[in-house]
């Protein structure tokens, strides 16, 4: 049975000279792990989650949404998603 | 209709020359009762997490807040128009005091860095005199591990502590996590008022020289998103967990 | 974009570090631990069913460890039943250890961050 993904790709830039990464890296730390929520609607990745769990690796989520999120373990050389627009 | 949602603000910004929003949509504004949204149309099933679009909306919220006081929203917030009514009627209470708190204020942000005190020898004070089984040993140095684990929290929320008594004066509120065991051993997020900002950062510049061995990254202005989330509690006080 | 120049709060924020590197290495750890790809097959939801519940296994494990050294101290517990619980746990954690390998996850994969609480491990 196909699986069928719904695509939600972090991109990942390729290395950018150490202060625009850390620019980036920190920015995200405060959009991304901080801010108003509304509980119960479909973010970037998981629904009816609060992102501030943002190291869990697991999430099983409502019965209506069986959106699941898996950590990939991939090894470094497994080429990331490519964003055509990016 | 879906929009995909900046921040929250007390009274309506113009948009004359705005920026444009995710994916390109232009901002639109969506009131409820005296509380302003600003907002844009999104028609994605989810928003991808890259630099385009965390830059972008950064730099709303950034813009929005030249005019108004706000709470921003977390990156990647996407609502049907009623949910994000009802959220903001339902919730208005507390959203005007969040208001209130983060008027005229910005966020500084101060991570820290040290090298992991190495591993603390921790004398027994259980001198087994007869053999000790496997077991007990087991016990035994897992108890040498938390012990370990305990002075290293220790010594981690000392460093909070220590921030907290000399920023006491020029902080609002905070928010500071401790994570004793990791190499980030320390990241704060304050609310300073817009007129103390430079002693503030007098202040964080002495912090740095008082302890060289300590590795220091401060950042700000930020729009307050740390102290935006009405249904988190945190403490003001500094030491967390 | 419209902004004012005198305006303090348009400034975009500053970072000053002289540890860009470090900095840039522990601050990935929030990118590295999002999800990088949802799907709903059935694999991966068993994988993320064992995941919680193995994760939710190390938290007790690790209360009941604290516990047991507790009442160690404390001096409540005989020689022999500091064995017996000793070897208990000690059976325990080589059994999570054990299923942590079938479903080939690492202590990182279940050191959830509990937030304000800190991180589970």
């Amino acid at each position: 049975m196909d699986s069928s993904f719904e695509q939600v790709t972090v991109g990942r830039d390729v290395e950018f000279p150490g202060d625009a990464e850390l620019s980036l890296l920190e920015t995200l730390d405060h959009v991304l792990n901080r801010g108003l929520v509304i509980a119960g609607e479909i973010t970037i990745s998981v629904a009816d989650v609060d992102l501030i769990f943002v190291g869990l690796n697991v999430l099983v989520s409502s019965v209506e949404t069986a959106h699941e999120v898996l950590r990939e373990r991939q090894r470094p050389n497994v080429p990331t998603a490519k964003r055509a627009d990016d | 209709m879906k929009f995909y949602v900046y921040c929250v603000a007390e009274s309506r910004p113009s948009l004359e020359g705005r920026l444009v929003g995710i994916a390109e949509s232009d901002l639109e504004l969506l009131d409820a009762e005296g509380l302003v949204a600003v907002v844009s149309k999104f028609e994605g099933e989810s928003v991808q997490i890259n630099r385009v679009n965390v830059l972008r909306h950064e730099a709303v919220v950034r813009s929005v807040l030249t005019e108004t006081t706000l709470l921003p929203f977390r990156f990647g917030t996407v609502v049907g128009e009623a949910n994000l009514r009802s959220f903001l009627i339902a919730r208005r209470t507390a959203l005007l005091s969040r208001l209130a708190l983060v008027r005229n204020c910005i966020e500084m942000s101060v991570k820290i860095i040290w090298q992991i005190p190495s591993k603390l020898t921790v004398t027994q004070s259980h001198e087994p005199d007869v053999e000790v089984g496997v077991g007990a040993a087991f016990l035994l140095s897992k108890r040498q591990e938390i012990l370990g684990d305990e002075t290293l929290s220790e010594k981690a929320n000392e460093i909070a502590a220590w921030l907290g008594s000399r920023l006491d004066g020029f902080v609002r509120q905070s928010q500071i996590a401790v994570e004793p065991k990791q190499k980030l051993v320390l990241a704060g997020s304050y609310l300073i008022e817009q007129s103390l900002e430079s002693k503030y950062r007098e202040q964080v510049a002495k912090l740095k020289e008082e302890r060289p061995h300590l590795h220091f990254l401060t950042s700000g202005p930020w729009p307050p998103y740390t102290f935006a989330n009405i249904d988190l509690e945190f403490a003001t006080q500094f030491g967390v967990s | 974009m419209k902004q004012s120049p005198e305006n303090p709060r348009s400034a975009e924020p500053e970072i000053e570090t002289s540890h860009a590197e470090e900095f840039v290495e522990q601050l990935r750890c929030v990118t590295d631990t999002l999800p990088s790809r949802i799907n709903v097959d059935s694999h991966s939801v068993e994988q993320g069913l064992a995941k919680l519940v193995l994760t939710l296994i190390e938290f007790i494990r690790r209360l009941l460890e604290k516990q047991a050294i507790r009442r160690m101290e404390g001096g409540d517990l005989s020689p022999e039943q500091i064995e017996d619980l000793g070897l208990a746990l000690m059976k325990l954690e080589a059994k999570l250890h054990e299923l942590k390998g079938q479903f080939g996850l690492e202590d990182e994969d279940l050191n959830i961050d509990l937030g304000p609480v800190g991180r589970l491990i």
